[in-house]
């Protein structure tokens, strides 16, 4: 269109100050007849009339319509009707032939009085005591023009690099932002914020123009002069219009540009987009659309990635353990969408301050609070509810940010036919995060969660587990390259069943376990080609596998307990980040762990060299309190590269080694309520897995489609897999239930994802498998005579689109769509008569697949309107899930009923689901 | 809204289990299958099957003409009289309970199989069975058994219900049917007019098809207290008499775990959180072929027995009814108690000069007993 639509403010100030203008009326006179006409209509309609060029931002005036009938009128008048009253304004310098257009701020023509004297450097406003922005609301288009000193000034800065260090914060809010990137063009140097919104940056003195874009803010860009090292605060606004924009990834080029491969970033508004079964955001399903992400079934919120089982993923709420993440069965995920901010999934280049699992790490982080005003959400589904508030306990300094979430599925279960009639489930989950600000260089974060569940389906037995956590942050700055966070925690996970139908019978099982977990990680920013993390870490395991008791007086249940299991996992980490040249670039880590398994205990010793069976149970041995029963321990190496190619363009590849020393005990299929964990000890060993990746990353149209394909093998050793009919629960030896397997998994990720316009969202197809051994018969049993045979969550087909279209600002439509191969399951190879009954006989373990998974889903969220300042803001999010009511089976199972075998397929959703969520922030 | 949570929660509990037969494609197994039992003292019997696959609609294929033998660590041996049909039997064995047996079997292809040796176990006697009204109505047979010894832990049982019952109507009239098959008219089904018996008090029975199963191992003393069988309010079982015939197995911790398994294979499938199938291994080997799998597990105890009588008396508010359509059906005109031949004629009903002009007809079920059972007196009955 126009060959000069946008013109940087910054050099139209440069332009400004080599004139000495004055404006005065004009003498061109226009004649202008204009209806609900845009900024382009009406700019177009006087260039062609008075021969001036205007300058203007158009995104600063797509809001304005100009209603105008007007003849021969001077264009200074024409524009003073126009602009009066408004926040717009305009500029005619003199003797020139064009027009500044500005929003907010008004471009003085003049300079100041003594500009030329040299006291004065801001043309504008002046120079400021404080060089971070100052606390409003808004910021407003000035700020971005106004130029900051940082350091001490002088008048010869001379030269060199100094570091510049400070926190990027929602001016709304007074909350972090994180993941935001700050750069500089020439010479290209970028930093990013870390998730309290810290940033360190190394720049060369003088004069800079740093561009600054966060997730789900205004890209906004700050003038600095600097002198010497400082401190300099960023405030961002948010991007208000629009609230439902899939921005998936943190920074534009990040993709191509960050060391790291196999990481997925998904903010709270993507998640919020995808439609789910019951109409409420959740995280862990969101998590599912991702490329290399599986699930066994949709009752689970167990998940695969990378051919890990569920137990392999290590999940960290404000960096505590979440040992079960979901509610209800599964239908829910454990974490209230209205606390959490965003979600980052390692798939491969695992950071080496994690460990401990072998899969992957989704590290959740939750919001901090509005610093400045009370606020609040709320959210009504059809099953669920929840409310969040949060403000300022002492403004700008301390918040807090406190959610709920509770069902009312109980009464709806009342309805149900007479034989689930007496059924019960609830569940609830609160969350409390409070952050302080001591001082600069101080702040503080408490979390916590608390998360129960109880249900009993029509039998005489209940069932409950629940989560709970605390963990306190600090961290502190030492100087603008050194900064600490200590974290120390406490996770507690625990599960029951109790029975009182018949009070000679009654019992009560209980599991649970409890981790203390004390770390530290310090990040050491030395330039801006080297930046090395560092810090040791240590969790104290105390796990009580199972106590079973009587539950009534008169119950002759004896009492078992199991005896406490208790473990110490410490590690020790350092990385470095070093950017070699400006396309070269190398992340290497080395993290080294030891876990010792600690007395008192009693443990059984089986004969070397012989299966590990009953009967080869050579003596039990005592341990006291304390004392070193075995100790494991082994490095884990963690390397990423990139290469690029082109500025859009790059090559990476990783390599990392990681071991696993506590262990989920499972023959179901999903994750069940009842499973129950377990330390490595002198008879288990810790699990260990190594994965070489390789990428390609490549973005079009200026970023705003990415593409990768992602490929990768890896060895897992050690894997626990159960025996043939394995008793889990209550066993007092599980060493001789359960065996070491090996497992090999590869795969192919293909990724495209279009984050920005009316229409986005991403398509991914992977191509996996998963696959396990077992051939060691001195170890145990051999399963299908030694040969590899595909894990439970093998599914090699895997198709996934998320799109979003965005109609208006107050209407938008998201669709899912999933394919994925049916996974394993063992069928009958043929039925025997036993007892009475026709009988199916099974033979090898996973042989068969159930049939193939496809799903799509659709909803569609509708805003109230979007006025900056009512006292609520309101939206619905209608859809269907399951749109085409394909009957997914969950699995394929044969049973005998009254003396004959029937095959049935089970489907969790057989139907079309329709729902309904209202959704008010205050 | 409600409507739609409703749905919902139906969709969410009882998910949507359809019928359906996975395209499996095996290769015909024919693996032998082991069942029965062998008492200390007292007699033995085994059942020798072959497993065939899932979609072949075979009959059970029993595997015949196999010699069988016990044999203890000390050489003693026990042969096994083939019964046919695959039954193969000793009428009366007397173990020595310090040894340990082994049952071999060689097959009429010449294959071997031989079983792990086992000891001989001593099973505690049953209690008590009895019963009580619960849920409201439903009568509740439970079993109590103990082992003074505390000794035993694990058990099964079989069960063998009986119960007579009586059609609502006698009979006096049959069909009248020509050479050719059709219905003309009503005959006296006896010379003398009067009532035909034997088609007014049958028996019926059922023998458990699940696996009972049983563990005292959780409690601080050998003594269980285990529900068997449930009759549902106003069943026909206890319209008249009804006997319960219950057997006893104590088992080895090895053989429950089997069929344990077994049960959970095959018949506690298909929960969300339910177990995965996993293979059956018993104690019984194929000796000629190592890796062919068997079905079956060879334990040694001897079997303890007991039946018990519920009356329709010490029942008194059990109501069991069965619906009866009747109708008069005229004898004219001919093809009249044709068209009728639904209903089963009981008695005349209306006598004109020339005979009988009308008769009482009744849904067959309500008079004629041996549609649902056999007339045939068990020899237990009283």
């Amino acid at each position: 269109m126009r060959t000069f639509r946008l013109l940087i403010i910054f050099n139209l100030i440069l332009l400004i100050t080599c004139l000495t203008v004055n404006a005065q009326p004009n003498t061109k006179r226009v004649s202008v007849e204009l209806k609900d006409a845009p900024i382009d209509s009406l700019v177009y309609e006087l260039e062609t009339q008075t021969g001036y060029h205007f300058y203007y931002d158009p995104a600063q005036f797509d809001s304005l319509r100009v209603s105008l009938s007007v003849t021969n009128v001077s264009l200074q008048k024409v524009l003073e009707l126009i602009f009066a009253n408004s926040d717009f304004h305009f500029a005619i310098p003199e003797k020139q032939s064009y027009v500044l257009l500005t929003k907010g701020a008004t471009i003085k023509t003049t300079l100041p009085p003594g500009f030329f004297s040299g006291t004065i450097v801001d043309s504008l406003q002046g120079t400021t005591p404080y060089y971070g922005d100052k606390k409003k609301t808004r910021t407003d288009a000035s700020i971005e023009n106004k130029l900051f000193e940082i350091g001490i000034r002088n008048n010869n800065p001379g030269t060199g690099s100094v570091a510049i260090a400070g926190y990027v914060r929602n001016i709304k809010t007074g909350e972090p932002v994180a993941g935001a990137i700050i750069t500089l063009t020439t010479p290209a140097i970028s930093a990013a914020t870390d998730q309290y919104g810290y940033y360190s940056i190394t720049l060369p003195k003088g004069r800079h123009l740093l561009n600054i874009q966060g997730i789900g803010m205004k890209d906004t860009r700050r003038q600095v002069m600097v002198y010497s090292t400082g401190n300099f605060d960023i405030d961002m606004d948010e991007r208000i219009t629009s609230l439902k924009e899939v921005i998936v990834s943190a920074q534009k080029l990040a993709n191509v540009r960050n060391v790291q491969l196999g990481i997925d970033r998904l903010t709270i508004k993507a998640i919020k987009q995808v439609p789910t079964a019951f109409g409420e955001a959740d995280i862990l399903k969101a998590v599912l659309m991702l490329p290399g992400v599986k699930t066994v079934g949709e009752a689970s919120t167990g998940f695969n990635v990378r051919g890990g089982s569920a137990d392999q993923n290590l999940i960290l709420f404000n960096d505590a353990t979440i040992y079960n993440p979901s509610h209800f069965f599964g239908f829910f995920s454990a974490f209230n969408p209205e606390v959490v901010k965003d979600v980052e999934l390692y798939k491969s280049s695992i950071p080496a301050r994690y460990g401990g699992r072998l899969a992957s790490v989704l590290d959740i982080s939750s919001r901090e609070g509005n610093k400045k005003n009370f606020a609040g959400t709320a959210g009504i589904g059809l099953l669920t509810s929840r409310v969040t508030i949060e403000g300022p306990i002492k403004k700008d300094k301390t918040s807090f940010i406190l959610g709920g979430r509770t069902t009312y599925a109980n009464w709806l279960l009342q309805f149900l036919p007479s034989e689930y009639k007496h059924s019960k489930a609830s569940f609830y989950d609160v969350n409390l995060n409070i952050s302080h600000q001591f001082n600069k260089k101080n702040n503080l974060y408490i979390t916590g969660y608390l998360s129960k569940d109880r249900f009993n389906l029509n039998s005489d037995t209940t069932y409950g587990y629940g989560n709970q956590n605390v963990s306190v942050k600090w961290k502190h700055t030492f100087s603008n390259k050194l900064t600490m966070v200590l974290t120390g925690g406490y996770d507690h996970y625990d599960y029951n069943i109790y029975s009182d139908k018949d009070s000679l019978f009654a019992y009560k099982m209980k599991f649970d376990i409890n981790q203390y977990n004390f770390k530290s990680d310090f990040n050491w920013y030395i330039n801006a080609n080297h930046t090395i993390d560092f810090g040791i870490s240590s969790i104290r395991y105390r796990l009580y596998p199972g106590t079973y008791e009587p539950n009534s007086k008169q119950s002759l249940v004896v009492r078992d307990n199991m005896e406490a299991e208790h473990a110490l996992e410490s590690a020790a980490y350092i990385s470095e980040k070093w950017n070699i040249t400006d396309a070269l670039s190398v992340q290497a880590g080395l993290r080294y762990s030891i876990y010792n398994f600690l007395g008192p205990k009693t443990v059984n010793e089986y004969s070397p060299g012989l299966p590990i069976t009953e009967d080869n149970l050579l003596q039990t041995k005592t341990y006291a309190k304390n004392k070193f029963i075995k100790t494991y321990h082994g490095p884990e190496y963690r390397l990423a590269l990139r290469y690029s190619l082109t500025q859009s363009f790059s090559v990476k590849a990783g390599y990392n080694s990681l071991r696993q020393y506590i262990h989920m005990l499972s023959n179901t299929t999903a994750i069940s309520p009842t499973d129950i964990w377990k330390l490595s000890d002198a008879n288990i060993k810790p699990q260990t897995g190594d994965q070489v990746s390789f990428g390609l990353y490549k973005n079009f149209k200026s970023n705003t489609i990415e593409t990768s394909a992602e490929v990768y093998y890896k060895n897992i050793k050690n894997y626990l897999d159960y025996k043939s009919g394995a008793q889990l629960v209550l066993n007092h030896h599980i060493e001789t239930d359960v065996m070491g397997t090996r497992g090999k998994a590869y795969g192919v990720e293909l990724l495209a994802k279009k984050q920005n316009g009316k229409l986005n969202g991403w398509i991914s197809y992977t191509w996996s498998r998963i696959l396990l051994k077992m051939d060691d018969s001195t170890a145990g049993e051999v399963i299908n005579g030694g040969k590899y045979y595909p894990a439970n969550y093998d599914k090699p087909h895997d198709i996934t689109m998320v799109g979003n279209y965005r109609f208006s600002h107050r209407f938008s439509v998201s669709m899912n769509i999933t394919y994925s191969t049916g996974r394993p399951i063992t069928l009958p190879i043929g039925r025997f008569y036993y007892a009475g009954s026709w009988r199916a006989l099974y033979a090898d373990r996973n042989a068969y697949r159930i049939p193939d998974y496809f799903r799509t889903d659709l909803s569609m969220n509708i805003e109230g309107n979007h006025k900056v300042h009512q006292k609520t803001h309101n939206s619905w999010t209608v859809g269907i899930y399951n749109l085409t009511a394909r009957r997914n089976p969950y699995s394929v199972y044969y049973i005998t009923e009254n003396g004959a075998i029937n095959g049935y397929k089970l489907s969790i959703f057989g139907n079309a689901i329709p729902f309904v969520n209202f959704n008010i922030r205050f | 809204m409600r409507k739609i949570a409703y749905c919902c929660v139906m969709i969410l509990l009882l998910c949507c289990k359809e019928k359906y037969d996975a395209p499996v494609h095996v290769p015909i197994t024919g693996y032998l299958v082991i069942e029965g039992y062998i008492s200390a003292n007292g007699p033995a019997e085994i059942h020798l099957s072959r497993s065939i696959p899932l979609a072949d609609s075979a009959l059970l294929i029993n595997e015949t003409g196999s010699k069988m033998q016990l044999q203890g660590r000390d050489n003693s041996i026990y042969d096994f009289v083939n019964n046919g049909g695959g039954m193969y039997s000793i009428n009366q064995l007397n173990l020595n309970s310090s040894q340990q047996y082994r049952l071999n079997i060689k097959t009429r292809e010449g294959k071997e199989y031989a079983s792990d040796y086992v000891k001989v176990r001593t099973a505690p006697s049953i209690d008590s069975v009895g019963w009580i009204r619960e849920n409201g109505d439903d009568v509740q047979i439970y079993i109590n058994t103990h082992d003074p010894r505390n000794d035993t832990w694990y058990y099964r049982w079989t069960t063998e219900e009986t119960w007579e019952y009586h059609s609502d109507y006698y009979t006096s009239l049959d069909f009248n049917r020509t050479s050719d098959g059709r219905i003309r008219g009503v005959k006296w089904r006896r010379p003398d007019m009067q009532r035909e018996t034997s088609l007014y008090t049958c028996w019926q029975g059922e023998n458990s098809t699940n696996l009972i199963l049983g563990s005292s191992a959780k409690l601080s003393k050998d003594s269980i207290h285990k529900p068997l069988i449930s009759i549902p309010f106003g069943s026909w079982k206890l319209s008249v008499l009804y006997s319960l015939y219950v057997k006893q197995y104590a088992l080895s911790k090895e053989e429950y775990q089997f069929l344990e398994k077994m049960k959970r294979n095959s018949e506690e499938t298909g929960s969300v959180f339910g177990r995965q199938p996993s293979e059956l291994k018993g104690n019984v080997r194929c000796l000629t072929n190592p890796s062919e799998p068997v079905v079956g597990f060879i334990g040694i105890a001897n079997r303890q027995e007991k039946r018990i009588w519920i009356k329709r008396t010490d029942l008194p508010d059990w109501q069991y009814v069965m619906s009866c359509e009747t109708y008069i059906v005229p004898l004219k005109p001919i093809d009249s108690s044709e068209y009728y031949s639904y209903l089963m004629p009981v008695a005349p009903f209306e006598w004109g000069s020339g005979g009988m002009i009308s008769y009482l007809g009744v849904t067959p079920s309500c008079v004629d007993c041996t549609i649902r059972g056999t007339n045939r007196k068990p020899t237990f009955w009283p």
